[in-house]
């Protein structure tokens, strides 16, 4: 149980003032309260005092190790906030806050450390400390601060918590929270590029001091057996920069991505083990040598590059179980070749990486595919295209060819009609090339002469009755234009049916 | 300004991805092949089943496969081999394994669909072809109108792309067919409590869905079933009282036929 007496004293002058030590009586118990100092000050110096008190009534402290630091290395520091213990505050409202970007540090939650009664310039306080890792991200010569709130309670009657009598009675009355931002005054710290001379051709960014350790879990394995291989770095220095070493598979073993595992705080990743954990597979039998691996480092101390050397490990493997393929039994033996009877493959090996991932075992069926639907409208485009381009064409040339027919047969019955001979035959000898140009489309029958026309009718085999009756309509046509021949005897009325007939026969 | 925020940027980067690995299936991947490298085989085996909650590959269920041979499981492994065969059809380490473990098991062939020339290619194939056939068919007669080709010429590429069509159209039946078949498929596996020391035991097909059942047949770990359809919808199944699950399954050659519960066998096609 604690009690508080409260003693409120009013200054009349200024000057150094001791309240004299004295004695309460607690359940018939004597105690002796220690005597107490106050300086009372004047009023400007009281002013002066207020401000200084409330620079020293809380505040933040970072302290370096070094005075300078190189190029993505990890330092590890601790944040300390100092509380006095007159100020009237209620609780830490968060994790202190990094300000500025040139350094990345990990992230800050509950403090790790929290003393009490800590005496600093002559005030009593309580420190809470976080442990802090930075990690220089540039070089150059770089700021950077850290702020956190507190929730402090004050009088009600004041708008500050930080006017005259802000201290006087904190722990009475009913006051209110406000929030009171404590912030670390900037620091600036030189930040070195790291040496170009002498570094290591596999050097991939480690800053610290580091042991290396490499083990097999076997030595004896069979083909196809899993092997794992440890790599582990131990020490202190930018764990979470250090890449994992390469190590690639080859026609001896085939090697899966290691696994990155760390023993230490994980928040900060400073000191502690770091272990690469690779899986091998080996894939043939014999005495085979795992590739060394080495690990390049720089010592930000010593301020110069280390390469730990690995060592080469033996492991022995031993064939496994094989599968001897039999041989086809379609095939006839003489015609194998004696000497590549039969294949062998080595069985049950482990596969160190999973390959490609299906959602599904069920093959996904091509119709719910997108583009098997997108890409049919190229063909259905061009389907369409072809067949209204077609039907537009042949309806032209059909257009064409009857308007035409149409036409010469007008001027056969005309030239009948006026008994015109040279006329009627020219349009039957037309109608007549119109008619057989749908035999063969590759020729052009409209430049055919009689004989012409006669021949390639003949090629056509068309009833022999009908070239006769072809024949002798052209001849006579021709025998009227060309050697003049009577037209009197002609009767057009039995022409007119021949041509008819001849014309419905060819069609 | 930029470079600082693309140096923090990757340096957060570098730090984050193991925190984004731990949990993935990749992660549980390689875990079980170190549980197996340090001949945790139980545990390994329990990786790989935890990923077949989210995705599978051909190599997860080819390990798989090898594991449940270490343990003497031949139903098991036959079963992730052939799962395994469904990802990846030519790895001839598969096929070699598979023979090998059939061989073992004393069981001649473990996939009775697997002997004609429509499963050299997939249903995805052949309705692929079809389509295929099926514009350029249209377009080269389309083509042929177009140029004003006599009739004959059109006629006749239109009886031999129809007749294509239906030869076409033929093959893609009988492979969606098969493809039905191999759903329906399932493999034989004994109860994982009889242990290694039991792989000679076999699996009862009972006359009714009842442990009470007498059996009609039994068959090996390892053999392959179908579950017959049902008339009405998906397969002949059955709840038993304590939510016991029965199938209804009759070996390839028809000759053996019962009721199975669900956890004897495991389907082909399906986690």
């Amino acid at each position: 149980m604690r009690v508080e007496l409260n003693f409120q004293v009013q200054p009349q002058r200024t000057g150094n003032f001791t309240v004299p030590a004295w004695k309460v009586m607690i359940e018939g118990k004597s105690y002796q309260v220690p005597p107490a100092t106050l300086q009372v000050l004047d009023p400007s110096q009281q002013e002066k005092q207020a401000q200084l008190d409330l620079r020293q009534a809380a505040f933040l402290e970072l302290p370096f190790p070094r005075s300078y630091f190189f190029e993505g290395e990890t330092i590890m520091t601790s944040l300390t906030l100092f509380i006095w213990d007159r100020l009237p505050v209620n609780r830490i409202e968060n994790a202190p806050t990094k300000i500025g970007e040139s350094f990345s540090s990990n992230n800050l939650g509950k403090w790790t450390e929290e003393k009490r009664n800590v005496s600093r310039n002559g005030k009593i306080y309580s420190t809470f400390t976080w442990p802090v890792a930075l990690t220089a991200a540039m070089a150059g010569t770089k700021e950077i601060s850290f702020t956190v709130n507190l929730r402090v309670r004050v009088n009600s009657r004041k708008n500050s918590p930080f006017s005259s009598p802000f201290f006087n009675d904190p722990f009475f009355g009913f006051g209110r929270e406000e929030s009171l931002t404590v912030e670390l005054p900037t620091k600036s710290i030189e930040i070195k590029p790291l040496p170009s001379t002498n570094r290591p051709s596999d050097y991939s960014g480690a800053i610290g001091s580091f042991r290396a350790q490499y083990s097999v879990d076997a030595n004896q394995v069979e083909v196809g057996d899993p092997v794992r291989l440890n790599f582990s770095i131990e020490g202190k220095g930018n764990f979470a920069a250090i890449p994992a070493p390469i190590l690639e598979s080859n026609e001896e073993f085939k090697i899966g991505p290691p696994a990155f595992l760390f023993e230490g705080n994980e928040e900060i990743k400073f000191e502690g083990r770091q272990n690469f954990e690779f899986i091998l597979t080996p894939q043939k039998a014999g005495n085979l040598k795992i590739t060394p691996l080495n690990f390049s480092y720089f010592d930000p101390i010593q301020e110069k590059y280390s390469t730990i050397i690995g060592n080469e490990i033996d492991l022995f493997v031993k064939p496994g179980e094989k599968w001897i393929e039999p041989p086809n039994q379609n095939e006839s033996q003489d015609s194998m070749p004696s000497t590549i009877a039969m294949s062998t493959n080595d069985l049950f090996q482990t596969a160190s990486d999973p390959g490609i991932w299906h959602s599904s075992l069920q093959p996904k069926s091509i119709e719910s595919n997108y583009w098997f639907w997108t890409f049919q409208i190229l063909p259905l485009t061009g389907t369409l295209a072809f067949g209204f381009l077609g039907w537009k064409r042949r309806n032209k040339f059909n257009e064409d060819f009857r308007i035409k027919k149409a036409n010469l047969s007008r001027k056969l019955n005309e030239s009948a009609d006026h008994r015109d001979p040279t006329g009627f035959f020219r349009a039957f000898k037309d109608l007549t090339r119109m008619q057989i140009s749908k035999k063969d489309k590759s020729r052009n029958t409209f430049a055919f002469s009689s004989d012409e026309l006669i021949t390639f009718i003949k090629e056509q085999k068309f009833d022999k009755s009908l070239i006769i009756e072809i024949e002798e309509m052209l001849r006579l046509g021709d025998g009227l234009e060309f050697a003049e021949s009577s037209s009197q005897e002609l009767d057009f009325k039995d022409l007119r049916r021949k041509v008819s007939e001849i014309l419905k026969k060819l069609s | 300004m930029r470079i600082l925020h693309f140096s923090l940027t990757c340096f957060w980067g570098i730090i984050s991805v193991p925190v984004i690995w731990a949990s993935s299936k990749e992660q549980l991947f390689y875990d079980a092949v170190r549980f197996e490298a340090t001949g945790n085989i139980d545990q390994a085996i329990g990786n790989y089943e935890k990923i077949l909650d989210q995705a599978s590959s051909a190599n997860l269920h080819g390990n798989l496969a090898n594991l449940y041979y270490k343990k003497s499981d031949y139903g098991r492994s036959i079963l992730h081999y052939r799962k395994a065969l469904l990802l990846d059809g030519n790895n001839r380490e598969f096929l070699s394994n598979l023979s090998f473990v059939c061989r073992t098991a004393n069981l001649e062939n473990t996939d009775p669909l697997k002997n004609n020339f429509i499963d050299g290619f997939s249903n995805n194939f052949w309705k692929g072809f079809l389509v295929l056939f099926l514009w350029f068919g249209l377009l080269l007669i389309s083509f042929l109108f177009f140029l004003r080709t006599t009739n004959r010429s059109i006629i006749f590429a239109c009886l031999a792309w129809a007749g294509g069509l239906t030869l076409l159209a033929l093959l893609v039946f009988d492979s969606s067919r098969h493809q039905n078949l191999t759903e329906s498929q399932v493999i034989a596996l004994l109860d994982k409590k009889q242990g290694d020391d039991n792989a000679s035991a076999t699996i009862p097909l009972r006359r009714f869905a009842a442990s009470s059942s007498t059996a009609n047949a039994s068959v090996r770990a390892g053999e392959s079933l179908f579950v017959d359809q049902s008339q009405l919808e998906g397969y002949q199944s059955h709840q038993g009282p304590n939510s016991q699950n029965w199938l209804l399954v009759r070996t390839a050659d028809n000759l053996k036929k019962g009721w199975v519960r669900q956890d004897e066998v495991g389907w082909i096609l399906k986690n």
